[in-house]
């Protein structure tokens, strides 16, 4: 054997024992999704949140919606929230120096009045200009202040907040009725949980009426909306299958910024959203993690899976590909600021376990890649075995499908919210396609994001909302 | 729709199992959309129709997961003698069952489980604690004296729910017998008795409310000015003031202790009075400012400017001109921008203009940027400030 051979060879060893990594982790995943699946009507049936909307337990808060020019949805998401079923609620809309006419169309819709608020700038912002309150509707207050970015507009609705807890929300998604009662409920049952997550669904394709999904379906058309039928197999994925094993660690990384609830105090503590970091959901709850760690504080950041929030996906390939560059350049970016809890045993299983799964996942494109241009090659020239070639290609492609139709058979026997055969079978096709298509262009935008990221970019890539009115009017 | 069900009660008591599934399911639906006459007929149909019986049965014997529901379906159709089962649910079950059995003594809010309630305390109050309040609070709601032995339990963090929901349900009589217990080690537990002692004291507590306005811990310090200005009391007043012009460390504090002050006087004039010459920094004021504008005081003066009641009318701009001279004004200069009567626009320049502190006048030219300004209040405010129309 020649030295090439030999590196060669190893090097496709490596990248087996990589991929069987990787999927032995979402095994865990596949199976603890299952047995919650299992669990989960037994769960709604001693849930009575009819009980809970009553209860003394029930704690108030405060929901923060940061809006960038979003002059086509906010009114309507804020009229949303405020219909959210819960006992004791706040809104605070903060906009973020908006070019358009977000503000005025708040005003104007709202009745606001300019008030003089006490402001404390617990966490430091970018000045505010004003503060409005609503004279329709007690329980709104917004915020004009000077572009700073999602994370600066909330660390300032995060200051003004009253409430023990608060929950972020995107100006584009569309939360459930009584998805607060339900993202809360771990809070009442445990004093422990710090923070509650719920489902972000993608909303294209739905009917949307009043702030509401009226009607679930999958987007009509067949070819020109896989970009967006991709996501909703990818987002059941990502939700449904892949974080209630985490849940169960206490190992959650992700609270989405389009629906997650936090305990204030916490936040205020940890120093709030960095305005530094590309993802800042992600770097929040490892930030979370550390201090909470470090104090030697009991605590729980839970997922929970029947609260749901749809939210407004790219439906066009480039705003896409900024959104996926950036989620990946995000979390080098977490890991790489994070690098000193790798291994620590004061950080436990997150240290030794979920930060360093996530590092497979940062590389897994560049495996991925590698792989597909050097296995084939040392198979054909016969330095590879050919039962472990097919154990490659098992790997590299049949248990990503597996993945993608397990996450949509799941969602069809526990949660069931596309009710038509005909939205079942499409997403089985469209789960059974993610991985030879799809898949294959988000390896290489996570390509060129570790790339950028080793190039030290880390910019925001803006994506341009339709509106749901806009939506209801095309469809 | 009770006659509706009434109809089918016969058949029912022969239906098969999956049917009765159904029509319990049915009434358990209808239940808290039901009007409190429905409601009644309701779980009389739940009694009537073998329903009740059936679930205490389940109660008894059934699986965990099985007594847990019973116990939930029980307790939302108030079936009180299912008291003993439930109570012996909470001290056998574990996770869910447990929680079942909490949440059902909660809706079942039967004086009775106190002493089970507080029992799990030590077991359960680094989790569900937040259940066990709720439950103790609706359990004690008609007799609370039922708390009172608790409050001298051994465990600080026992003590502390115990008191947080005497707060809730304390009652004037109770007042001789809480008072001990605002000097409590436990600073969670002076809290919630201050809390408790402020919402049914009399002037007898005030010296204790006073000298826990000056606690080391924050929420006790929070709790005693919330407390202070529910009780309602003149002599109040003064801790109040100091409270706030001490510059509290804690923002909440400051907040609550400007609240507080807004509930006991209702005089927005003499408070801000009171604060401009007594505060040695904004942050009371602004505490009060912004109190003031969630209660809609500002605004409503800022409507009322030109009142044709002459008292109205002079105490409206009275406080207007308080708030320009402190220069608390942002909505001031914002019902200039914005206001929908013209003729209050025009006054509210006037009175703008004679009261403005020099310093304050390039709040005053920022207005003119506003593309809202009507052609009439900007040359209104351009004549006030010196700027001739050539210039413009």
């Amino acid at each position: 054997m020649n030295w090439a051979q030999f590196i060669l060879v190893h090097f496709s060893y490596f990248i087996l024992a990589f991929y069987i990594s990787l999927y032995a982790v979402n095994l865990y995943l596949v199976f603890s999704s299952a047995y919650d699946a299992l669990r989960q009507p037994r769960r709604l049936r001693l849930a009575v949140f009819d009980w809970q909307y009553r209860s003394l337990a029930t704690p108030p808060i405060t929901v923060l919606m940061p809006a960038y020019n979003e002059e086509a949805t906010v009114v309507e998401s804020v009229r949303a929230l405020l219909g959210l079923r819960y006992p004791r609620l706040e809104v605070i809309v903060v906009n973020d120096g908006s070019d358009d006419n977000t503000l005025d169309e708040l005003i104007r819709s709202f009745s606001l009045r300019r008030a003089d608020l006490v402001y404390e700038p617990l966490l430091p912002t970018q000045p505010l200009r004003g503060t409005y309150l609503s004279t329709l509707d007690s329980r709104l207050l917004v915020i004009d202040k000077a572009r700073g970015g999602k994370s600066d507009a909330l660390n300032a609705g995060i200051n003004l907040a009253r409430t023990p807890w608060v929950c972020s929300v995107d100006a584009d998604s569309v939360l459930e009725e009584d998805a607060l009662l339900r993202v809360i409920r771990p809070v009442v049952e445990d004093a422990r949980v710090v923070a509650s997550s719920g489902v972000v669904r993608v909303v294209n394709g739905c009917q949307v009426a009043g702030g509401r999904v009226t009607q679930v379906q999958l987007p009509r058309q067949w070819l020109r909306g896989w970009l967006v039928m991709i996501q909703v197999v990818e987002y059941l994925r990502g939700f449904i299958q892949g974080r209630l094993g985490w849940s169960w660690l206490n190992g959650v990384m992700i609270i989405a910024g389009a629906f997650g609830v936090f305990r204030t105090d916490v936040l205020r503590q940890v120093g709030g959203y960095s305005s530094a970091a590309v993802t800042e959901d992600m770097e929040v709850v490892v930030r979370i993690h550390r201090h909470l760690h470090r104090q030697r504080q009991p605590y729980r950041i839970v997922f929970v899976p029947d609260p749901v929030c749809w939210t407004e996906v790219p439906s066009a390939l480039s705003p896409l590909a900024r959104q996926r560059r950036r989620w990946h350049r995000g979390l080098a970016q977490v890991l790489w600021l994070h690098r000193d809890l790798f291994f620590r045993p004061y950080i436990g299983l997150i240290g030794f376990f979920v930060l360093p799964y996530f590092v497979l996942e940062l590389v897994a494109p560049l495996v991925e890649v590698l792989g597909y241009a050097i296995v084939p090659v040392i198979w054909a020239l016969g330095w590879l075995s050919g039962e472990v070639f097919l154990l490659y290609l098992t790997l590299a492609f049949l248990l990503g499908i597996f993945l993608s139709l397990w996450a949509v058979l799941l969602e069809e026997f526990s949660y069931r919210r596309y009710a038509s055969w005909k939205d079942l079978f499409k997403l089985l096709l469209y789960a059974l396609m993610e991985f030879p298509t799809a898949h294959l262009i988000v390896v290489t935008w996570r390509l060129q994001a570790l790339y950028q990221f080793l190039r030290g970019r880390g910019e925001w890539g803006l994506q341009q909302r339709i509106g749901f009115r806009a939506r209801l009017s095309s469809s | 729709m009770v006659q509706a069900l009434e109809q089918r009660r016969q058949g029912l008591r022969v239906a098969p199992p999956m049917y009765r599934g159904l029509a319990e399911e049915e009434l358990l639906r209808r239940l808290p959309d039901a009007s409190q006459e429905n409601r009644a007929m309701l779980r009389q149909l739940f009694r009537d129709w073998g329903f009740l019986a059936d679930r205490q049965r389940r109660l008894r014997q059934a699986s965990l997961g099985q007594r847990a529901y019973s116990a939930l379906v029980l307790a939302q159709m108030q079936a009180h003698e299912a008291l003993p089962d439930i109570v012996r649910l909470l001290r056998e079950g574990k996770g869910e069952s447990r929680l079942a059995a909490l949440c059902a003594l909660d809706l079942l809010a039967h004086p009775e489980a106190t002493d089970a309630l507080v029992e799990l305390l030590p077991i359960v109050k680094q989790t569900s604690w937040r259940l066990v309040w709720s439950a103790l609070t609706n359990c004690c709601r008609q007799e609370p004296e039922r708390l009172l032995p608790h409050l001298a339990h051994p465990d600080p963090q026992v003590r502390a729910v115990v008191a947080a929901a005497i707060a809730e349900v304390a009652r004037p009589e109770m007042v001789k017998d809480l008072k001990p217990f605002a000097d409590d080690p436990e600073p969670e537990v002076r809290a919630k008795i201050v809390r408790a002692l402020g919402r049914v004291g009399d002037s007898s507590v005030l010296p204790i409310l006073m000298n826990r306005a000056h606690d080391p811990v924050w929420y006790v310090r929070l709790q005693a000015v919330g407390a202070l200005g529910e009780l309602g009391d003149w002599h109040a007043a003064e801790t109040l003031v100091l409270a706030i012009r001490i510059r509290d460390s804690h923002l909440l504090v400051r907040q609550k202790a400007a609240r507080a002050l807004y509930t006991l006087w209702r005089d927005p004039i003499a408070l801000l009075e009171l604060l401009r010459q007594g505060a040695p920094d904004r942050y009371a004021l602004e505490a009060l400012v912004a109190e003031m504008e969630r209660q809609g005081v500002i605004w409503e003066a800022i409507n009322r400017v030109n009142s044709p009641l002459p008292t109205v009318r002079e105490h409206s701009r009275k406080l207007v001109r308080l708030l320009v001279e402190v220069r608390a004004y942002a909505s001031v200069l914002y019902a200039i921008e914005m206001h929908p009567d013209s003729a209050v626009r025009q006054t509210l320049v006037e009175l703008v203009a004679r009261w403005l502190p020099p310093e304050g006048h390039l709040d005053f030219v920022q207005v003119l940027a506003s593309p809202y300004l009507d052609p009439a209040t900007r040359r209104s405010i351009e004549k006030v400030v010196g700027f001739s129309e050539g210039r413009q």
